[in-house]
């Protein structure tokens, strides 16, 4: 009981938030990525950004049809936390390509918003490993 | 009717990662993560190979049809042997513990998943990984470093897939949420590229094959490349929060992924003489995105190869799994670096395994014979958490004499016959096992011989 008491305390913020972050900071992505000089640039780095904005969305939707517990909660949490880590990751390993490359500005504005996305998700993981969650729910 | 998933009562997990016992209720997945995992073995250099040999023969149009039938087919075999899975919450080996009688699994299980999965295309898979690799870091780097080197990449990379598979269920499933996105995002960018480099999909679907191949030639070499993947399917469902939660996320992710693989490397064989999507990647200018292509392609599939292999001998030997899995990496990580370094070739054990692949497709046809057809229809368990129970004290037969008989006729008559020799094998699978056992139910005769009590510990 005690450990679900602070389970449920240490995810307080991440179920407020978490999904918010994903949710802006993949639509951040998917606005810059408009400003890149080729179509086929723009166009994956939107269709990258779809993941955490929809990681976003659908976990919007889970946690109103979880039963509210710490480990159900959680379980959607790691999710969400997984979307950011490894699409912002994804980012970081297409945005090196000559094939898909932008130009100074936009590749600086995409970067950043890719390591955010990495260390949203990061630290989310690192968090809920330490509240004794299941990091493969 | 019961609602839960029945067990005589909960035995100890003394060789770990639940390799002879059910799946404790507090420690099933979601779908998400069963749908990544399946993913993850789904996801792999040879399947966008396999859609290049179709691309030799036929149109966009053909290997569109081909590879949507196909992965339908492999969808609902898949779902049927998931869904045994999720109600019994066992690996395969364990749940054929009822059809082929407890030593019959034994055997069974060590043939078609021990030596050939965690073996034979361990070491196989291994070897291919550190041939494309040593073909990419050259591509990239404009020389080939001694860690790239085939006979060392070979072993290296054989010992990091080693490592995932050691921690069983969890380490595959970690792999998969982190590498999984990154693999998908990496073959859209790369496909994309190499596609439009190549002429486009516009000059896709105008272009002509250079060879011929029937729909039905087609249909077969789609179902034969995955059809020992849809049969094992219960290793990963039995972690189904639900019963059919497994069984669905493996129809989707081969439904809706294995089409685009596979078109990936055909259409690129249509525009080109190679279907080689990480060497055009790599060409391109995507590098990092074609060593991630390779590396997280193999690993993920590959340490699958391994864990499948692992638990088949946990339910053979008395042996914690985690030191089978440990002493098959090992051994699969020495054999693929010899094969690397040219000490022999893979050709003959390639066609070893081909052979004794023959023989695990029918494995489906008999679970799926007994599960469906033989336990609730002709012997009433209508309750398919009731149809298999496990759990200490548990009585087996020692040998089942219909299971085992289905599946050697099965496997050995299939290719025989003509038509798709892998959907041969499991209906004469089902077929034979059916006959069988009716048979011998109206004739009274055993086909049941000896008996097992289940230990403590699960064995």
């Amino acid at each position: 009981m005690t450990d679900q008491t602070g389970q449920a305390e240490g995810l307080k913020w991440f179920r407020s938030n978490l999904h918010v972050w994903a949710f802006l900071l993949g639509a951040f992505a998917v606005a810059i990525a408009q400003f890149a000089d080729k179509p086929r640039s723009a166009g994956l780095y939107s269709i990258i950004a779809l993941g955490p904005v929809l990681g976003g969305l659908v976990t919007l939707v889970r946690y109103r049809r979880s039963d509210g517990t710490p480990r159900s909660i959680g379980k959607i949490v790691v999710e969400c936390g997984w979307v950011c880590f490894s699409f912002g990751l994804g980012y970081l390993m297409m945005l090196p390509s000559r094939y898909y490359a932008v130009q100074g500005g936009v590749a600086a504005l995409l970067i950043l918003d890719a390591v955010a996305l990495v260390a949203v998700g990061g630290y989310t993981l690192y968090k809920l490993g330490k509240l004794g969650l299941s990091l493969t729910p | 009717m019961s609602t839960s998933r029945a067990s005589n009562s909960a035995a100890i997990d003394a060789f770990g990662d639940y390799a002879v016992t059910q799946v404790p209720k507090d420690q099933l997945k979601s779908p998400f993560g069963l749908f990544l995992v399946f993913t993850g073995v789904l996801v792999c250099i040879a399947v966008i190979w396999g859609g290049g040999s179709l691309g030799n023969s036929l149109s966009f149009k053909g290997m569109a049809v081909a590879t949507v039938v196909g992965s339908l087919i492999l969808g609902v075999i898949g779902f049927l042997t998931a869904a045994i899975g999720g109600y019994t919450r066992a690996s395969t080996y364990v749940i054929l513990r009822h059809p082929f009688g407890r030593i019959g699994s034994m055997f069974a299980g060590a043939a078609v998943s021990g030596i050939a999965c965690g073996i034979g295309w361990f070491f196989i898979q291994s070897w291919l990984f550190a041939t494309v690799l040593q073909t990419i870091v050259g591509e990239v780097l404009g020389h080939v470093p001694f860690w790239a080197s085939a006979p060392v990449a070979a072993f290296w990379g054989a010992m990091l897939m080693t490592i995932s598979a050691a921690y069983g269920y969890k380490g595959i499933a970690f792999l998969s949420y982190l590498a999984v996105p990154l693999f998908l995002i990496a073959l859209g960018g790369g496909s994309y590229a190499a596609i439009t480099e190549a002429g486009g999909f516009g000059a896709a679907l105008k272009a002509q094959p250079a060879g011929t191949m029937t729909l039905s030639a087609a249909v077969t070499a789609v179902v034969g490349m995955y059809v020992a993947g849809a049969t094992i399917t219960p290793d990963i469902s039995r972690y189904s929060e639900k019963p059919k939660d497994g069984a669905w996320a493996w129809f989707w992710q081969v439904v809706l992924l294995q089409p685009v693989l596979m078109l990936a490397g055909g259409t690129l064989t249509l525009l080109t003489p190679a279907s080689d999507v990480a060497k055009a990647m790599a060409h391109l200018g995507i590098g990092l995105g074609a060593l991630v292509l390779i590396v997280f392609g193999q690993w993920t599939t590959n340490d699958n190869n391994l864990y499948n292999g692992a638990l088949a001998f946990a339910n053979t030997f008395r042996a914690k799994k985690v030191r089978v899995t440990i002493t098959m990496g090992f051994i699969g990580a020495i054999l693929a670096s010899m094969t690397a370094a040219g000490v022999f070739g893979a050709d003959p054990f390639i066609a070893f395994l081909t052979q004794l692949g023959r023989f695990l497709p029918p494995i489906a046809g008999v679970l799926i014979a007994d599960f469906y057809v033989y336990r609730p229809l002709l012997k009433g368990v209508s309750d398919p958490y009731r149809r298999y129970t496990f759990g200490p004290g548990t009585e087996y037969a020692r040998y089942n004499a219909a299971g085992i008989v289905a599946w050697i006729v099965a496997g050995w008559l299939s290719p025989h016959l003509g038509g798709i020799t892998a959907l041969n094998s499991i209906f004469l699978g089902f077929a034979v096992y059916l006959g069988v056992a009716v048979v011998a139910d109206i004739l009274k005769v055993p086909m049941r011989f000896g008996t097992y009590t289940e230990s403590s510990d699960g064995f």
